[in-house]
């Protein structure tokens, strides 16, 4: 199973984030994120490869204790893996904002796999995802690999 | 070699595959599913066919009552929920649907009238899960992995007795999945189904002596290991199509009407809010449900749990999500 969640600050465009790492589960311990957040929490989940049903657990105290705190969070580059919880628990975001999501392409012609940032910040109805993309390794087309139609269909709750 | 001559001209016996007192099959006016009532006829003998749900008021004759779901109305779909209630003296429910089912899935897992789903793709339904499905339950032989894989497919075997081994075996699971060049989004449903069937394994469904729940209230980060004797068995196989994980516990502790309540609270959409237990109340059973093409389980009660899963590798990520999901809730000895 991936290495257990880790975390290190990393600056993008002048604003301070806290990166996430691994997968999400009953060894996860989100005390010490809850400690660093001062008014807000800013979080990137790029690298968030798994979350299992433990984690949830985890993740959703987490989330409602910044609410209870009242401090914000904002949710930058969520993995597939996080929207696929964004999707299925219709809490899984508490208060949080999310502010970008990565939008997994797969290959047929090389099993390439990558993604592609979907910027959602102060959008009012969901992006348009593109099918296809080149494929940066054979040049064929990559084909978004999950489905159109409800990959965001969190934003509608 | 000695040679019957009777037995080589003698045609064999016209009897169907399997036998049954009957089943029934709803396959609604349209007629969506036009080879199956064929099918069925060789595999059972005898099928009634009913145009809708109100032609099936005296089914309590038959073993089975094969819907064919997305041909029914939305009154007829009520109607099934509200009045095919599980329980015993009532024929066995299969519901066959491409995705329409997926709506009502909520009220269907809450009064316990769905125990048994199958995916219809192209309008057909995949003749060997279909077959296995019937056998399962005509027959109560319900165990075992390699059912669902044709002669031939290898099957690998792990044991565990402790959650220091679950890691290990999670790895290896990976690792398998790795060597088979199973996409990455894939590979990580896997391992996440592995981790929450090995889980339940470990800390649901061990009891003491007394029947009473031995690990469920531990946080799943303490350590528990199992008594003398007593083995947690994983299997994996994989045909190239599809892949299969299954997991089995002496024990047999999960029921039914546990699972169904589980699967229809999650189901609901209603917010999550983690209890007072140290696991996901249930929300590993949803977890494992909605990242699986087909989900399996065999209860012998107090005897033997097994958890199931199959899931499509054929394609990419999006292949398996565009396709429906399928379900089956066997119990027997």
């Amino acid at each position: 199973m991936g290495h257990q969640m880790s975390w290190k600050r990393i600056l993008v465009d002048g604003q301070e984030r806290i990166q996430l790492e691994g997968s999400i589960s009953e060894h996860t311990d989100f005390r010490s994120l809850i400690e660093v957040a001062s008014d807000s929490l800013a979080l990137d989940l790029a690298h968030v490869d798994q979350i299992n049903s433990c984690g949830v657990r985890e993740w959703i105290n987490f989330v409602n204790a910044l609410r209870e705190l009242g401090k914000n969070l904002e949710m930058h580059r969520c993995s597939p893996a996080i929207v696929r919880q964004l999707n299925m628990i219709s809490n899984f975001r508490g208060d949080g904002k999310v502010q970008s999501v990565l939008a997994p392409y797969f290959c047929d012609a090389c099993d390439n796999e990558m993604t592609q940032i979907v910027d959602l910040a102060g959008i009012e109805s969901p992006p348009e995802i593109a099918e296809t993309l080149p494929c940066p390794n054979c040049g064929e087309d990559m084909e978004f690999d999950d489905l159109v139609d409800s990959y965001l269909g969190f934003l509608g709750r | 070699m000695n040679v019957d001559m009777d037995t080589i001209v003698k045609k064999p016996e016209a009897a169907p595959v399997l036998g049954a007192s009957g089943i029934v099959f709803v396959n609604g006016s349209a007629n969506q599913l036009p080879n199956l009532p064929r099918v069925l006829r060789r595999v059972v003998g005898k099928v009634e066919l009913r145009g809708s749900m109100a032609e099936v008021r005296d089914s309590n004759s038959s073993e089975l009552v094969a819907v064919n779901f997305d041909s029914l109305t939305a009154k007829e779909r009520d109607g099934l929920i509200r009045d095919f209630a599980f329980g015993p003296g009532r024929p066995t429910l299969l519901l066959l649907s491409e995705g329409h089912a997926r709506d009502y899935l909520s009220r269907l897992f809450a009064n316990h009238t769905l125990t048994n789903m199958l995916v219809v793709n192209n309008r057909n339904v995949d003749i060997c899960d279909f077959l296995v499905t019937i056998r399962k339950i005509l027959k109560q032989d319900i165990f075992g992995l390699e059912k669902y894989f044709v002669w031939g497919t290898k099957t690998h075997r792990l044991l565990l007795t402790s959650s220091t081994q679950r890691g290990d075996v999670l790895d290896t699971i990976e690792a398998y999945c790795h060597d088979l060049n199973i996409p990455r989004r894939l590979r990580n449903l896997v391992v996440s189904v592995a981790d929450e069937f090995v889980t339940n394994a470990l800390y649901n469904a061990p009891v003491d002596e007394q029947g009473g729940p031995r690990h469920a209230s531990l946080p799943r980060t303490e350590e528990v290991t199992l008594a003398e004797g007593e083995v947690i068995e994983v299997k994996l196989c994989c045909d190239g199509w599809r892949f299969g994980i299954a997991t089995s516990d002496p024990f047999g502790t999960l029921t039914p009407e546990l699972l169904l309540d589980y699967l229809a609270k999650c189901f609901t959409k209603e917010d999550y809010q983690p209890d007072e237990s140290k696991g996901g109340a249930g929300l590993g059973f949803y977890h494992i449900f909605e990242s699986l093409s087909h989900f399996i389980v065999n209860i012998a009660p107090g005897k033997r749990t097994e958890l199931i899963g199959l899931l499509d590798v054929s394609g990419s990520y999006r292949t398996f999500a565009q396709a429906g999901k399928s379900f089956n809730l066997f119990t027997g000895e």
